[in-house]
């Protein structure tokens, strides 16, 4: 079993953990020096960017619901850029189609023959970014969904696989909901979490309007962390131990969702794995090498707020899901 | 290093740290103690007596207290941290083995933050130290005269002990203080009352009397019920001169 190196990309890290502790502060360090980047061109919404890598290191996707404006394609973007990942952005509309997403069989001719010829849609990219997918019809959402779900897509009678990492952030706009399609909640719970992009503060706004009044254009970033590093980061944070007792509230505070006064539909199974995952994730990005419940009760609200339905009582008292894991926690 | 001997190591600083405070403890009371009681002229048998009683009690005391119930509550980052490897200590992986190679140095330091409570130490150092300096810088017998003999009156049979007075003033015109020994010979001394008794119905005006040299009024007067056969130490002829040649006469 031949070890990591940060410099060869064709090491894997084998699956009985003979990964020194080298190559874990390694990849914590790079971790680090990801964030100081995006910390170049994004300013402040620290949050965010760490919630936007747990779901990438727990090989999930992203609902990312905020005003226009915010810097979500921005933010999208540069973590792409800074990771060498492919990026694609997709636009949703209601006219958008299905292969418009997956891509589809084109006619080419050559050398006199003509033959169909797969033409891969912007989803064959590592980060996708689906804007506004609320405006999408269903069978379109459809399509993506099912490449979120079985990083595959199939065309016809073809199933082609996705490359590897392959994350969707797709974003949702809180106001102007007339004319969409909302995600039913069985889609919903495919994302791993949903974050909520809120306004800066006064003092990172004025460094906003600095920042991009007087340069024109981004700042160079330099490449920190390559493709396989985000995959040997995946395969890391499963290490990541757990006590019985932190499993056991995690459940615990799943199942509550179930029995709340306050909520019509609780989370499924999915969302304890999401969690657990999750809270491993947010453990290594605060440097620390077990998963603590401060780690489950800070990833607990991007997880189950998209995945639990309030009741009557919930919207009369005015209550958000927010405040109703908070009650549960 | 395994998590039995994780604990292992846990209970040795709890030793360490009981270990510490009691002794911190027992020398307060000690200082206390002998600070107070050296105004009743108390042996200093008495205080040391204290010290194994109060050692004892707070050994008891402290290592009943820093149980794992305690470490839980105090330290739940602590628990947290032990049983993740207690639930994990069959897993082999990279994270899990720097996990537990990190662990018994994170364990001892947020344990001992809470077991050894600096502040509270540091005071007590405090106080210690102040009581040693007012038991070096406060003698009792300038404090509380008329205690003095108390302990002292009862535990020698009703005989005064005067051979540790030393004179209140240093600087006495009389010379340096010193030791001044009477003899190892009982001396019993008769002191007559005076024979004037008070008539009410006998008024008369008040006769003017003149001061006399004396000191002593006539009234009182001591005898001698034996003459002493002791000699009188050489010095004493050098001493009586010379208070006889400062008073002039």
């Amino acid at each position: 079993m031949k070890l990591l190196g940060p410099s060869n990309k064709d090491k894997e890290i084998p699956e009985s953990g003979e990964i020194k502790s080298r190559e874990i502060q390694n990849m914590v360090r790079k971790l680090d020096d990801l964030q100081s980047e995006i910390g170049k061109i994004i300013v402040g919404q620290q949050e965010i960017v760490k919630q936007v890598l747990v779901c990438m290191m727990c090989d999930g996707n992203a609902l990312l619901e905020s005003y226009p404006g915010m810097g979500k394609t921005l933010l999208i973007k540069t973590l792409a850029d800074i990771m060498d990942l492919k990026f694609s952005r997709i636009q949703n509309t209601p006219d958008l189609m299905p292969t418009d997403i997956t891509g589809t069989y084109i006619i080419e001719e050559s050398r006199g023959a003509k033959q169909f010829k797969f033409q891969q849609g912007p989803v064959f990219a590592n980060i996708v970014l689906a804007d506004e997918i609320n405006r999408a019809t269903p069978k379109t959402q459809a399509a993506l969904l099912e490449a979120m779900q079985e990083k595959q897509v199939t065309v016809g009678n073809e199933t082609y696989k996705l490359e590897k990492p392959f994350f969707v952030l797709a974003t949702q706009n809180p106001i102007d909901m007339e004319g969409t399609y909302p995600l039913p909640e069985a889609q919903l719970d495919r994302f791993l979490l949903k974050i909520l992009l809120t306004y800066p503060v006064f003092k990172d706004e004025i460094k906003i309007v600095e920042r991009y009044t007087k340069l024109l254009g981004a700042g160079k970033l330099r490449k920190v962390m390559s493709r396989d590093d985000m995959l040997n980061l995946q395969k890391l944070i499963r290490m990541v131990p757990i006590s019985n007792d932190t499993t056991d509230y995690i459940v615990n505070l799943v199942t509550k969702t179930r029995n709340s006064d306050y909520i019509e539909y609780g989370a499924s199974p999915r969302a304890s794995i999401g969690l657990t995952l999750a809270s491993k994730a947010y453990a290594i990005l605060n440097k620390r090498n077990y998963v603590s419940k401060k780690d489950v009760n800070d990833m607990a609200y991007p997880i189950l707020r998209h995945r639990i339905i309030l009741n009557f009582k919930a919207e009369k008292e005015g209550l958000k899901p927010d405040d109703v894991i908070k009650k549960l926690l | 290093m395994g998590v039995v001997d994780l604990f292992l190591e846990i209970d040795r600083e709890k030793f360490k740290m009981a270990l510490l405070n009691s002794i911190v403890n027992a020398l307060l009371v000690f200082l206390v103690l002998q600070f107070f009681l050296a105004f009743f002229r108390a042996p200093l048998y008495i205080t040391l007596a204290s010290v194994p009683v109060v050692f004892a009690l707070s050994m008891h005391r402290y290592l009943k207290r820093y149980n794992l119930s305690y470490l839980e509550k105090e330290n739940p980052d602590a628990v947290e941290m032990l049983k993740t490897a207690k639930d994990n200590i069959r897993e082999k992986n990279a994270i899990v083995e720097m996990f537990f190679s990190e662990l018994p140095q994170r364990v001892k330091n947020i344990s001992l933050d809470k077991f050894l409570s600096i502040k509270y130490i540091a005071l007590r150092i405090v106080v210690i130290f102040v009581f040693m300096m007012l038991i070096v810088m406060v003698p009792p017998s300038d404090v509380t005269p008329g205690l003095e003999n108390l302990f002292g009156g009862l535990l020698q049979n009703g005989r005064p002990n005067i051979e540790n007075i030393a004179l209140k003033n240093p600087d006495d015109i009389f010379g340096d203080p010193q030791l001044i020994k009477l003899g190892d010979e009982q001396i019993q001394i008769n002191i007559q009352s005076s024979n004037n008794e008070i008539d009410f119905n006998k008024e008369r005006e008040i006769s003017k009397r003149e001061f006399t040299r004396n000191p002593f009024p006539v009234e009182a007067e001591a005898v001698l019920d034996t003459p002493s056969n002791e000699k009188e130490p050489e010095d004493f002829e050098l001493i009586k001169n010379y208070n006889l040649k400062i008073r002039g006469v």
